[in-house]
């Protein structure tokens, strides 16, 4: 039902009807962002990078064929935009909250200096990995996209995505073992 | 199904991939063998911890105001399409203009606390100018990525804040300026021109835009360190930067003095070195070139290093300045 519904606001947009792509960014803006906001880790990259996406998805919607679904499409636009990103940026890597996000989860709350410590290792383990790896565990552990779905996002094989993600998991259990908790 | 292939395809499993025969195969493995369950028990509680990162969340207002805010992007984006601005663009904006004004921009600072008009919007840096320094120096009164460059004690520190300056720049050149520092510290960002006049009695420098690669050679060749430069020529100006890789906190030094010869061609004396190893070399290049200045090899692991002349030449423009 979705996906219909994707299908016809793209062919609106298509046709220049920017209130439908507008309501395009508006069903996918969080998805956007939080791939963007994951890998950099900053509120404020997250939100250009997120934003540029969808320009770029605008002026480039004549080139949507409709052979993935819309959403796919566009985890492809921000997931190679926010690695462009972070190759040329490569100096930078912050693990830190920022200072614009909130964590919601009662762990946190009830452990605040044990839990910003976990929450700092664990992005530190995530930053660690290389980043085709670090997409793949963003995109199927946290985002809960399917092999599939991730394999047509990187243009590669599901194969190759379930090699990275065994690779990810291995090297995240070993840095994040002595955190866990009983 | 053995325990290998079974360890190989938990991923796999949890995704719910496999086919229907594999997965009862997986389950009825993992029912029997207890070390395979172990295994898998641990990559659904890594998984359980990775996970508690996606409880980060930015204010609701920032999501109430998305849409108006990408509404004027996409306007202004679609306005400066059209043929006329491209023109405009053209006409006001040639090749390298963009970075020039903001290299423009950053050389005005440096020069005994002119500020160029177009820097009003910067307001949450306070310079503090010592003139009677060579040096001219940044105070930082909060955390922020610095968009100079900078000397600061320990980039590693973290940032809170990415204030983004002289925009144009930073698409042409975003790791040279852009630079993690912390609260009070204290940034070199140069000399300033009057500075460099008084050294050489040469008023007429010539910056020239460099690009450092350090790639990881190997089966897949990845960049793992990148510094892009400005760098006067004849001066040992801003001739130092180094970095942290995004992953290990390796550190990586370029120390580069160009030299520009009377045929235009350029000499370059680069030492560039990632921890303890280093090499040290001296190349003679043009515009335009991408050229390997030599290998670094860490443990197992083998690098190569390259630089790219991006440009030379800025003519430095002393208008539309006012006091700070």
């Amino acid at each position: 039902m979705e996906k219909e519904q994707d299908a016809i606001l793209v062919k609106r947009a298509k046709e220049g009807d920017k209130d439908a792509f507008c309501e395009l960014v508006q069903r996918y803006k969080r998805q956007v962002y939080f791939v963007a906001y994951r890998m950099t880790n900053n509120h404020s990259d997250a939100n250009d990078l997120s934003q540029e996406a969808f320009i770029r998805a605008y002026k480039s919607i004549g080139n949507f064929k409709g052979k993935s679904s819309f959403s796919t499409w566009l985890y492809r636009i921000i997931t190679n935009m926010t690695i462009d990103y972070l190759r040329k940026t490569g100096t930078k890597q912050v693990f830190e909250l920022d200072e614009n996000m909130s964590i919601k989860n009662s762990y946190y709350i009830n452990n605040p200096i044990e839990g910003c410590e976990l929450h700092r290792e664990i992005k530190k383990a995530i930053g660690s990995l290389p980043i085709k790896q670090r997409v793949v565990v963003e995109l199927s552990i946290l985002d809960d996209l399917s092999h599939k779905e991730i394999a047509k996002i990187l243009g590669c094989r599901e194969k190759t995505v379930s090699w990275h993600l065994f690779q990810a998991r291995n090297k995240l259990q070993k840095k994040l073992e002595i955190y866990k908790r009983g | 199904m053995d325990c290998k292939k079974v360890k190989r395809v938990l991923s796999d499993y949890l995704a719910n991939s496999l086919n229907p025969d594999c997965m009862d195969e997986v389950k009825k493995h993992l029912n029997e063998c207890k070390e395979c369950a172990d295994s898998f028990k641990a990559v659904v509680e890594t998984d359980n911890m990775v996970q508690l990162i996606a409880k980060e969340e930015p204010p609701e207002e920032y999501w109430e105001n998305y849409l108006p805010k990408f509404k004027d992007k996409l306007d202004r984006a679609i306005t400066t399409q059209s043929p006329e601005s491209k023109k405009q663009f053209h006409i006001f904006l040639p090749k390298f203009a963009l970075a020039f004004n903001g290299i423009l921009i950053l050389m005005l600072v440096l020069t005994g606390g002119l500020l160029y008009k177009k820097i009003q919007q910067v307001e949450s840096l306070q310079f503090a100018l010592n003139k009677k320094q060579e040096k001219t120096s940044l105070l930082v009164n909060k955390e922020m990525v610095v968009p100079v460059m900078a000397s600061g004690e320990d980039v590693r520190k973290s940032t809170a804040k990415n204030i983004k300056l002289f925009g144009e720049m930073e698409d042409m050149f975003p790791n040279a300026i852009q630079w993690v520092v912390t609260s009070s510290d204290q940034i070199e960002l140069g000399l300033s021109k009057n500075a460099i006049a008084k050294r050489t009695d040469a008023r007429d420098v010539m910056p020239i835009f460099m690009k450092f690669n350090i790639v990881k050679l190997g089966e897949t060749m990845e960049v793992v360190s990148s510094a892009n430069m400005m760098v006067l020529s004849n001066n040992e100006v801003n001739t130092k930067l180094w970095g942290l890789s995004e992953k290990d906190y390796t550190t990586y030094r370029y120390h580069c003095l160009p030299v520009l010869r009377t045929d235009g061609k350029i000499d370059i004396r680069a030492r560039i070195s990632l921890d303890d190893t280093g090499l040290e070399t001296v190349v003679t290049a043009k515009e335009g070139d991408n050229i390997e200045l030599g290998r670094l090899r860490k443990g197992d692991t083998e690098y190569s290093v390259y630089v790219d002349i991006i440009s030379k030449g800025l003519n430095i423009v002393e208008s539309e300045e006012e006091e700070i």
